[in-house]
């Protein structure tokens, strides 16, 4: 049965002096979530935070027809008395084309901002377009000093916000985009953890096991072998592997490389903070006969196969008030009047 | 002159204190970080008092949920715990009050110890013994701990907890500003960029002091950074190096993710615990290297639950011995060889009897007593 997209859960996510990170990829649904939460951050507790929200884009502007549509046809929104309602005059907005801009708004202008309108829910749409827009100019060379002092530059916006969201209380959310991921194909090291049977003495195990291992990669450490049973993969502290569970992205062994996502601006910016949401989406593809009978021949079928539709899943990542989202998170679709929440007897991958 | 104490009477003194660790609410992991004792007693395991530890790894790895646990343990046995948000979201008072007021304690106590059983303490006096600090930038965890207030630490403090120290020191010395950042500033400002080290030092050096003078266990959690080892492979180490800040911390735990078998199992409540699991490698314990960086070390699973960490019983584990892992010694060449470079060939792999000849001697010499 289909309810109303849990913006109650959503809301309660994100709890105050907070800073959330929601990566997607294109079309995932990011700009809906986000432009519900900035109707939602205006309802009273426990739904929302009774304040009203400013929206930072980097990119394109405010989308306000949608978030008129929103309002008058969502279920949980259009079901409030007038009075109660949001409405679009507690929302502010402003675009920072660039860094400098970025920088001279966050610091000087929203704290004002905030101060004199009441606001509880800042939003910055997104996070890495103004990075990567002022590193593509400088172009080739000094390729690594930048991304460098990019890192800097990371951290101390982390620093700022983190800083504002503590002093003024409200709380922040930052979009990100995401990128295909390239593992170290030559690390000898796959997506399937070393199989390696339990030998009865650990100790004499590891020895045994040392070798082995160096014929795949000769300064690769031993494997990691529990007392008595388990076996974990050989070298669980590379960036490669740790990234499947503070991405979002990889955590489940079936996953193919090659659909994996990284979001932007890498481990630093994971760093700085407290709550990753991750909106992944996934194709599902028409179902379609692999033989054809035709002219009274089978035959394949060499039709493509084609996208029949899009399935959504809201994932948390990690936070620091919320446990982990089980294994995809929670499907939802992403209709006229809103996202709402798809509810299956069976979850599959 | 000073008074001379009998050996008896100095071991009545230091057990008269209480327990000399902080448990961590997972009982293998206890074990493993137990401190020596005379031979007739037992001491039940967990954090050191008196010592640094050193947790680190990724977001959502569980280190706040570490740290949470470690103090319910301590607040349980009546003592009195300080916690610092450094740069972190401030801890979630729902989260921790799950933790501290669940029903059950998870570990039996071992009738052995010589240590007193807790006191039964109201909810109000259990909050009042948990001191919480916010330090947002490096100068307010300066001002706390180097010029503390009075009455810091809280008398019977056993734990203070020092959440995401090291995006302090990221924030405060900047780890790649280039040359126009620093030509603009002013010969006191450059000087002030270069002090990172000295302050660092400073600062763990101040912290293994408070924790030895007062008895307390001092845990302090660092995100990772990554280090390329090897063919360009990057690996996760502690965000915060050096050799002063290595000679403070005594113990160093990495909390990581992985797979796990079997976890995909449909339909399997088993299934569902698995993919709770987390892990803690042992990496340092007691001022000893188990690992080295980017290895795991001596590897515990735990879970995290609402109600606190816990150990998993994935299989019957002898800990009565823990299997340390060997240090990997360096590799030495023979003294003839370390002249006469010229002929070149400077990458020779060594033979492996040169490379694992001590372990096979230790595998002789360890025969007779397995």
């Amino acid at each position: 049965m289909k309810g109303s997209m849990p913006l109650w859960a959503v809301a309660s996510l994100l709890a105050i002096w907070s800073k959330s990170l929601a990566r997607a990829r294109s079309g995932a649904g990011k700009t809906q979530l986000l432009l519900t939460l900035l109707l939602a951050s205006q309802l009273p507790p426990p739904h929302g935070l009774s304040k009203s929200a400013i929206y930072i884009s980097t990119e394109a502007a405010l989308a306000t027809n949608r978030l008129t549509q929103l309002l008058s046809t969502h279920p949980a929104l259009a079901s409030f008395a007038p009075k109660d309602k949001p409405s679009l005059s507690r929302i502010l907005s402003i675009q920072t084309p660039d860094l400098e801009s970025q920088e001279h708004i966050l610091r000087f202008q929203l704290p004002v901002a905030i101060k004199k309108h009441d606001v509880g829910l800042v939003i910055l749409d997104s996070v890495a377009a103004n990075y990567r827009a002022e590193f593509e100019k400088k172009g080739a060379r000094g390729g690594a000093a930048s991304m460098a002092k990019r890192g800097t530059q990371l951290v101390q916006l982390g620093a700022l916000l983190r800083d504002l969201a503590r002093t003024e209380g409200v709380t922040i959310v930052v979009a990100n985009q995401v990128a295909d991921r390239f593992t170290q194909s030559h690390s000898g090291f796959s997506s399937n953890p070393t199989s390696r049977t339990t030998s009865g003495n650990s100790q004499r195990g590891d020895r045994e096991n040392t070798p082995h291992n160096s014929l795949n990669h000769p300064t690769s450490y031993p494997p990691s072998q529990l007392d008595g049973g388990l076996v974990l993969s050989s070298e669980p502290l590379t960036l490669d592997h740790q990234q499947r569970w503070f991405t979002g992205w990889g955590d489940m062994q079936s996953d193919a490389p090659q659909n994996l996502k990284t979001p932007s601006l890498g481990l630093v910016w994971t760093n700085q903070i407290s709550c990753r949401i991750a909106l992944i989406k996934k194709p599902v593809f028409a179902s379609r006969p692999s033989i054809l009978n035709i002219d009274g021949e089978d035959r394949w079928n060499d039709e493509e196969t084609h996208i029949s539709k899009w399935r959504r899943w809201f994932k948390v990542v990690f936070a620091a008030w919320a446990p982990p989202s089980d294994r995809l998170g929670i499907e939802f679709e992403v209709l006229k009047t809103g996202l709402h929440h798809v509810k299956t007897e069976i979850q599959d991958t | 002159r000073l008074p001379t104490v009998s050996a008896s009477q100095a071991l009545q003194k230091l057990h008269a204190r209480g327990s000399r660790t902080v448990s961590t609410g997972v009982a293998q992991l206890n074990t493993i970080l137990s401190p020596p004792c005379p031979p007739g007693h037992t001491v039940s395991g967990g954090l050191m008092r008196g010592k640094v530890t050193e947790i680190f790894g990724p977001s959502g790895a569980g280190k706040t949920a570490f740290g949470i646990q470690a103090a319910v343990s301590a607040l349980r046995e009546g003592q009195h715990v300080v916690w610092a948000d450094a740069a972190c979201a401030p801890l979630v008072p729902q989260r921790f009050n799950d933790v501290l007021f669940a029903i059950g304690d998870p570990l039996p106590r071992d009738p052995a110890t010589d240590v007193p059983p807790p006191p039964d303490l109201s909810p109000d006096e259990l909050r009042s013994h948990f001191h919480h600090y916010t330090s947002p930038t490096l100068a307010h965890l300066l001002a706390l701990f180097v010029r503390p207030p009075s009455a810091f630490p809280p008398p019977n403090t056993s734990l203070i907890v020092i959440d995401s120290l090291s995006t302090l020191f990221d924030n405060a010395y900047p780890r790649n500003s280039d040359d126009r950042t620093l030509r603009n500033k002013s010969d006191q400002a450059r000087w002030a960029a270069g002090r990172k080290f000295a302050v660092m030092n400073e600062l763990i050096s101040t912290l293994a002091r408070v924790a030895a003078m007062y008895n307390i266990a001092l845990v302090l959690t660092s995100q990772p950074i990554t280090r390329i080892r090897g063919s360009s492979r990057a690996v996760l180490v502690p965000a915060i190096s050096g050799a002063e800040w290595e000679n403070g911390i005594s113990t160093r735990l990495v909390l990581f993710r992985d797979w796990v078998p079997g976890q995909w199992k449909r339909n399997d409540a088993d299934a569902n615990n698995l993919r709770k699991v987390r892990f803690i490698g042992v990496v340092k314990v007691d001022g000893v290297t188990l690992a080295e960086e980017g290895g795991v070390g001596n590897v515990v699973p735990f879970a995290i639950e609402s109600t606190g960490l816990g150990g998993m019983d994935m299989a019957a584990v002898d800990v009565a011995v823990p299997a340390l892992r060997q240090p990997v010694r360096p590799l030495k060449r023979p003294f003839a060889e370390i002249d006469g470079d010229d002929d070149g060939d400077e990458d020779e792999n060594p033979d492996s009897d040169e490379l694992y000849g001590w372990i096979e001697d230790d595998e002789v010499a360890a025969e007779g007593l397995v």
